[in-house]
């Protein structure tokens, strides 16, 4: 508000403030001039509305750099000109202005800053009052989510809003999370838009939390619209802290907390597993094996063996966080700079095996240069480093191999070097129970010698000029500069006849980009008579490039984890370990145009409309530009006369209703080119000297366009007596022209193109109640969320209407959810022959491999045979319902908050090797059929599975993946008010936290989160996924 | 006003940029209209067709034919599921087992269509000849990959452009018809260079007696499968013999000295020393010193995973027994050789232990681990190779994994005579006994040329080499019916089984069309007779 009467000021030069301006000017220039006569010793004191004195309140003198704090009474005195004025803030309290008039004994009392309609959230270009929003978003704040005491933002934003869905990949630290907002919409990268102050971003695991001011995700079409052409996954913006005016505000937040395994899997131990080997053996018809004999296992003295998980965990392992920020400002400037510390070690391994670790820097500034314009910057660095275990597939996974390594096998052999499965020598001879299986302790130290480092720069700077009040043109330039660079060692070993290799090879990569973002906006707001218009128009042009190589040689000088780079090698052979690669990034280019109205009157009738236009380097030239409109509109019923009566009870009601279309371009860039690869050898001659050959690859398709989710949404918030808040939102989602590589005929000869294949819709309903009041003291604050989603494919543009998974467990198709799994249905377990020779049609056996004991498989087409066809949608791996709990409280000087999230009604397969002989099992094999009546669930054990049990992939591998899990649970005592008179500090607050104390879940597994998939459209594949750990932690918050 | 619609406008112009800012073409890979531009262009476009050679999964047509035949079974692992479909002709699911041929081929197909297709649009003025040259090799190519197909699953869409169309299964004629005309093309153009004469770096190039032994074989194929009399009227019984009899004259391809030179087993010398009690011998299975093969799939053993340079089908026919010479470890697939065929062989030829492993004679290390249908009878013509117990790729930093090097012999000298007796030959006496001569390393061994005795003779001489099972088919279903079923005893895990294997007539001889391909074209293919799903 000052902003604008300043300008005012200035086009009135007889105006009699002109001039206090100029003292104004003459103050914030820092000149230490001697204070003016008219200077004088002004008292007060600042409380809040209950009476409460507020301890550190900051007191400015208006334009100056003249402030002070309260005392631990509320109090303070400071020198002021006696027409001049105050600005009291304190943070959670509504920011007060008042001029002293000439009194010398102020009472100011602050309001809570508790309102949530007042709140403003943030949206495309710019900002509006939460009480004016149109469009489905959903607001979480900085403070909450640096409270949950996360690595991450995205971990932090667990369950904070509905809707939303996060996923980790792996409890490894540094893992990635798979975001998913209403819905899949893709089979393609359905992650949404990141928007950091402006600038698009595609990933922001570098940010520190304490940085972040809001977070605002705009879910539905018309709230996203703005950002048109990537929007249609939705919209993540994050605004960081900017500098507040008023004194500077030192603060420190730390914690430090340990990290521990909460759920072990159980498997079976040397006894258990050798009697369960004799039985599969027998079942198969041969008969108990001779483990002395033959294998030199010795059961009387193995005990029971190793326990492999237990050797891979590690006890209290650490993670930690240091914050420190200041921030202040006067209307001339304000400024908030920051550095942060993270680092996490891995509970598998440790921090010599998995680790993660984050450096933070962040100024943000913004300067009022003339009256007329504004500049400001953001800049902010991080660096990480990391070290990972083996996840992911099956083939490197370290995890994985627990499920199958057995018991029998010791770590070390004789040599006291990890044992070597084929053939390594224990206790004087060979040990070759299974030569295949992986030494999942070795496997692990030898995959984690890998390091990668990122480096992420991101400056940006903006303009905005008003050259008349309330019409803003506005400029920003924001780059993105990133570089990252990895090495790893993979040292030469024999741990299985598969697990090996005599050469050590030293891998070495590196790349850069930039890119830039330019943005120019004018808008302007005005109003007549009760119409309320903003009007706002943009343009905007992006660029990113950028190159990588990388490398692998072998031959190594040195022959260990630090000294593994490429120059490290003697050995320069024509080899498949050496070899040097590099290229470019595509060019991705973008230039949009848009535009928004935003119209209410009188704040009761508010109505929307966007339009944005997009092109894009993707695609080819005729099908470059994407157009998305949209359009919202709201009806604030509780501003009307006849609700009147009702104002005690209904505080506000609003009805909302939007419809907008936003665009997908997340494809490779040469999805429209039919490409040529040229590096396809042959080899002619003696020498096995490579020929050259290159051949049509891929299918050109110039006719590829963007992909268009279209979305329609109807809302209404309701608050009640001031402190009952309830949102609801329905929504239907479409994804339109789905970008997708739908397969093609084999004969067809090269691999599908990107077709505008298919059709998608979401459908769902959120809702948010929440509650706060206070008994006296004690403050409180519930809020539920819950989201339920209907994921549904609706085409696919080719003729069997499948799209296949890479694993056959799961696929896309018509009428089912994306990614569900598709497998048999089993109807229990034969008990007795009777039941197989039962079980025909046309009086031919449907199982005639089938013996008691095996699992009778339901023939779903009647034709007497299991197969294929047989297979039908048995689950899915995205969750029907999707719910967070928060509650916080405080009393006096103790706070408590908990955070719960939980998912309802998906499944999880719990991949095991238990189709293979000499795999461990988990310990529900006991559960076993081994006799008739003795189980209907759980097939005999069998060492040649002709039945299929295990290797069908069926309902028998699913498993329940609901779970609710208290992701914090925080108590902490602000110490201020005991130690206010001997410290001045206005917040010294110590608290313990404790993430992941419990998780409540019928699943059998390690952890129910389970992200994994080898694709990124499913999830929920568990093949040893890394857990997440409980952690018990420490920390302090510390201002001044 | 103004001022504000002056600077709304600077804006607007200033991002602007126009198309060109939004041009972006790859930097690193060529596309379809910056490619067959030059000579040099269509060279690597032919590489390219070559390159589908090389690209043989698990299930690709010699473990097929291999299994399906009296040699061998399907073998593999218990753990992997249950038996092979080629080995027992039962469908266990509608998985597609019969996927890879089907995907790989079609896709060499196309190459060679699109190459043509380009050839075709432009002149190429006085590099015609050249350009001629590749063409031939191309046709042959083109030629081999259709009957490959055909030899698997016999109803196949025809496919002579490089479009992508649904189209249906085309008459067995009008498949032969393209292939006879595409090897014509190829013998008409290609020169007549002796092997001596060619050049090292061509070996592996298609030559004229590639593909008129190529068409001989077809031409016996076809006529004995289909039962006809020519093939589809381009090639007469006359002309394919005068085919072979013109490789046997002037192409200088003749057989090595000793049969078990030729196979990599014995890059093992000391093994190979071992077997024959000659120190001298020496491995000749591979370039021009090998003069016997007149036409080979070359493999190498650089490259990497999913490139295909080394041949990853022969490390599956490797034992799951460790490696131990001259065997090293492998996947125990198609390569449990049927003991009656061990039994059949004379135990003065030289071939039956220049192709057969006995465990009881040779293998005191054997481990029998998971293998499915073994005999303890092994093939060693190909598979991955140990020295010293030691995987010989891996003495050599090789990822063993990443295929065996050794070259695959599609088509032999000793084929070629055996090929030429056959279709009567006024030598065919003097072609049958040359290549008994060789395998008995003496001259007292012959017998008369009758039909059984050179079927007999083909068995022991191409036994692993993908083609006893065509033989048979050629001969008729109802013999092949009579060799191929038995009730075999093998071991599963070291488990006495019995398996009954039931050839059945109805299914001729060919396998399942990939389900996954019918689905597809929605059902515009149709699946083979006995493999649709009652």
């Amino acid at each position: 508000m000052y902003i604008s009467k300043f300008i005012l000021m200035k086009r009135d030069p007889n105006n009699r403030f002109f001039g206090v301006l100029l003292l104004i000017l003459l103050f914030s220039c820092g000149v230490s001039l001697p204070l003016l006569a008219q200077s004088q010793a002004i008292k007060g004191n600042v409380s809040d509305e209950k009476g409460e004195s507020i301890i550190g309140a900051s007191i400015l003198v208006k334009g100056t750099t003249n402030g002070v704090r309260t005392d631990t009474d509320g109090n303070f005195q400071i020198q002021a000109n006696k027409n001049a004025t105050l600005v009291i803030s304190y943070i959670g309290y509504m920011t007060q202005e008042l001029a002293i008039n000439g009194k010398s004994n102020l009472k100011i009392v602050l309001k809570e800053n508790n309102r949530i309609l007042d709140e403003v959230v943030v949206m495309g270009y710019g900002v509006q009052k939460k009480k004016l929003a149109t469009g489905a978003t959903a607001q979480v704040k900085g403070s909450e989510l640096q409270k949950l005491n996360t690595v991450s933002t995205l971990g932090a934003l667990q369950g904070q809003a509905p809707g939303v869905r996060i996923t980790s990949t792996s409890g490894h630290p540094g893992a990635d999370f798979k975001v998913v907002i209403r819905g899949l919409g893709t089979t393609g990268n359905s992650s949404p838009l990141y928007i950091v102050d402006g600038v698009q971003l595609d990933n922001i695991s570098f940010l520190n939390n304490a940085d972040i001011e809001s977070i605002d995700v705009l879910k539905d079409a018309a709230s996203a619209a703005i950002y048109g052409n990537r929007a249609a996954n939705g919209v993540v913006l994050i605004t960081t802290k900017k500098g507040k005016v008023g004194e500077a505000v030192v603060s420190y937040d730390g914690y430090y907390g340990v990290q521990n395994v909460y759920k072990k899997i159980d498997m079976l131990d040397a006894q258990q597993y050798a009697a369960i080997m004799n039985e599969m053996n027998i079942n198969a018809g041969g008969t108990a094996i001779k483990f002395l004999n033959d294998y030199n296992i010795d059961l009387d003295k193995i005990g029971k063996g190793t326990d492999w998980f237990d050797k891979l965990t590690v006890k209290n392992a650490m993670v930690t966080n240091h914050n420190l920020a200041i921030q202040g400002g006067t209307d001339k400037g304000v400024y908030a700079i920051s550095a942060g510390y993270t680092s996490q070690d891995g509970i598998i391994g440790g921090h010599d095996v998995s680790n993660y670790e984050r450096i933070n820097f962040r100024i943000n500034t913004e300067f009022k240069v003339k009256s007329y314009l504004t500049v400001g910057q953001h800049l902010s660095y991080s660096h990480s480093s990391s070290r990972a275990i083996g996840t992911g597939n099956g083939y490197d996974n370290t995890l994985a191999a627990v499920y199958s390594v057995s018991p029998f096998r010791p770590i070390y052999g004789d040599d006291g070097k990890y044992l070597n499965s084929n053939g390594g020598i224990v206790n004087g001879k060979p040990y070759n129970w299974n030569v295949e299986e992986a030494n999942p302790v070795a496997s692990m130290y030898m995959r984690a010698q890998n390091k990668t480092e990122n480096d992420n720069l991101l400056p940006d700077l903006y303009a905005v000029l008003e050259p008349i009040k309330n019409l803003k043109l506005k400029t920003s330039i924001g780059l993105n500069v990133s570089s990252s660079s990895n090495h790893s060692l993979s040292p030469a070993h024999e741990y299985s006849l598969y697990d090996i290799s005599n050469v050590s090879s030293a891998y070495q990569s590196t790349s850069r980009g930039l890119s830039w973002l330019w943005e120019n906006t004018a808008s302007y707001d005005f109003k007549l008579d009760k119409n309320a218009f903003s009007l706002l128009t943009g343009t905007s042009a992006s660029r990113s490039s950028g190159a990588s190589q990388s490398g692998s040689n072998i031959g190594l000088i040195f022959n260990d984890f630090d000294h593994a780079w490429l120059d490290n090698t003697t050995n320069i052979a024509s080899n498949a370990n050496f070899y040097s690669k590099g290229s470019p990034w595509r060019k991705n280019s973008l230039v949009s145009y848009f535009g928004r109205i935003l119209y209410n009157f009188d704040e009761t009738y508010l109505l929307n409309a966007t339009f944005r236009a997009d092109g894009s380097s993707k695609f080819a030239k005729q099908n470059r530009w994407g157009y998305f409109p949209s359009v919202s509109a709201g009806w604030v019923i509780s501003n009307e006369a006849f609700m009147k009566p009702l104002e005690n009870t209904i505080s506000s009601l609003k009805l909302r209703a939007s419809w907008g279309q936003n665009g997908n371009e997340k494809i490779t860039s040469d999805a429209y080119l039919a490409t040529i690869a040229s590096n396809e050898n042959y080899f002619f001659g003696p020498n096995d000297s490579p020929t050259i050959g290159s051949y049509p690859n891929k299918l050109a398709n110039p006719n590829i366009k963007w992909e268009v989710s279209e979305q329609s949404d109807f809302g209404l918030d309701l608050m009640l007596f001031n402190k009952l808040n309830f949102n609801i939102d329905y929504y239907i989602k479409t994804t339109k022209d789905w970008l997708v590589t739908a397969p093609v005929l084999a004969t067809a000869g090269a691999s599908a193109p990107l077709i505008n294949g298919g059709d998608v819709r979401n459908k769902g309903v959120e809702a948010i109640v929440g509650y706060r009041d206070n008994v006296g003291k004690f403050n409180f604050n519930v809020s539920a969320n819950m989201a339920y989603n209907k994921n549904e494919v609706t085409r696919i543009a080719n003729a069997d209407k499948i799209i296949y998974g890479s694993s056959n467990y799961y696929r896309a198709e018509v009428g089912h959810p994306i990614g569900y799994f598709w497998g048999y249905t089993t109807k229990g377990i034969f008990q007795n022959d009777a039941q197989i020779k039962n079980y025909t049609k046309n009086g031919k056996l449907i199982q005639p491999d089938a013996v008691p004991g095996d699992v009778i498989f339901l023939d779903r087409n009647n034709d007497g045979v299991i197969d294929d066809n047989d297979r039908s949608e048995i689950g899915k791996s995205n969750p029907d319902f999707t719910f967070g709990l928060n509650l916080s409280a405080d009393y006096y000087g103790f706070d408590f908050s908990m955070a719960l999230n939980g998912v309802l009604g998906n499944d999880i397969v719990l991949k095991r090797g238990t189709d293979r002989m000499k795999y461990n099992w988990c310990t529900d094999v006991f559960d076993r059929w081994h006799g008739e009546g003795t189980s209907n669930s759980f097939p005999r054990v069998v060492a040649n599975d002709k039945n299929g049990n295990w290797t069908k992939f069926s309902d028998l591998s699913l498993h329940d993946g609901s779970y609710l899990r208290a992701s914090n649970i925080t108590l902490g005592y602000d110490f201020t008010g005991l130690l206010k008179k001997y410290i001045p500090v206005s917040q010294l607050r110590l608290y313990i936290s404790a993430q992941n104390l419990f998780t409540i879940t019928s699943y059998r597994g390690m952890d129910p989160e389970v992200g994994y998939a080898d694709d990124s459209w499913a999830s929920g594949i568990d093949i040893g996924t890394f857990p997440h750990a409980r952690t018990y932690m420490f920390g302090l918050n510390l201002k001044f | 006003m103004k001022k504000i619609l002056l600077i709304l406008s600077l804006v607007a112009l200033c991002s602007s940029c126009g198309d060109s800012f939004l041009e972006d073409l790859p930097m690193t890979q060529k596309v379809d209209e910056n490619f067959y531009k030059t000579p040099q262009d269509m060279f690597e476009a032919m590489v390219g067709c070559y390159k589908t050679l090389q690209k043989e999964e698990n299930e690709n047509l010699f473990q097929i034919a291999e299994a399906a035949s009296d040699n061998v079974y399907g073998g593999g692992g218990v753990g992997d599921g249950p038996g092979s479909p080629f080995d027992e002709f039962k469908m266990y699911s509608t998985n597609d087992f019969c996927t890879a041929p089907w995907e790989n081929k079609y896709a060499g197909i196309y190459r060679c269509n699109m190459f043509l297709k380009k050839v075709s649009e432009k002149d190429w003025g006085q590099d015609a000849g050249l350009i001629n040259q590749y063409t031939a090799e191309v046709r042959f190519l083109r030629a081999y990959y259709y009957f490959y197909l055909m030899r698997i699953y016999g109803n196949i869409p025809l496919i002579t452009e490089p479009v992508n169309e649904n189209k249906e299964q085309a008459p067995a004629d009008d498949v032969y018809k393209l292939i006879a005309e595409d090897l014509k093309y190829a013998i008409q153009t290609l020169p007549a260079t002796s092997v001596a004469a060619m050049k090292d770096t061509d070996y592996g190039r298609i030559t004229k007696w590639a593909a008129e032994s190529m068409m001989a074989r077809i031409y016996l194929f076809y006529t004995g499968y289909y039962k006809k009399t020519d093939l589809v009227g381009t090639v007469s019984k006359t002309e394919a013999l005068a085919f072979l009899e013109d490789v046997i004259a002037n192409s200088g391809h003749e057989l090595l000295p000793d049969f078990r030179s030729l196979w990599a087993y014995g890059l093992n010398t000391k093994y190979l020393q071992t077997l024959t009690g000659d120190p001298t011998i020496k491995y000749l299975g591979e370039g021009k010193v090998n003069k016997e093969a007149v036409f080979v799939v070359k493999y190498s053993p650089s490259g990497a995973w999913g490139k295909f340079e080394g041949a990853h089908w022969i490390k599956y026919l490797g034992w799951r027994s460790g490696n131990w010479d001259p065997i090293a470890q492998g996947w125990g697939i198609a390569s449990t050789v049927n003991p009656k065929l061990w039994n059949d062989f004379d135990s003065n030829d030289t071939r039956k232990k220049g192709s057969i492993l006995s465990v009881v004679d040779e293998g005191s290390k054997y481990v029998t681990g998971d293998q499915r249908d073994e005999t303890y009878f092994w093939q060693k013509k190909y598979t991955p190779v140990a020295i010293d117990g030691k995987d010989r790729l891996n003495a050599t930093n090789v990822n063993t994994q990443y295929g065996q090097p050794y070259d695959f012999m599609v088509i032999r000298f000793s084929d070629v005579l055996l090929m030429a007796a056959e279709l009567g030959s006024p030598n065919a006496q003097t072609y049958f006994d040359k290549v008994r001569d060789r395998a008995y390393k003496d001259q007292n061994h012959h017998i008369p040329l009758t039909t059984e005795n050179l079927r007999e003779e083909r068995r022991f001489e191409f036994a692993f080499e993908c083609i006893r099972y065509y033989d048979l088919l050629r001969y008729g279903l109802d013999y092949a019916k009579s060799k191929i079923d038995e009730t075999a005893t093998i071991y599963n895990k070291g488990i006495k089984e019995t398996k009954i294997i039931s050839f059945p007539v109805e299914c001729k001889g060919l396998f399942q069309i990939p389900y996954k391909q019918i689905r597809l074209s929605n059902y515009v293919l149709k699946q083979n007779d006995y493999w649709v799903v009652k």
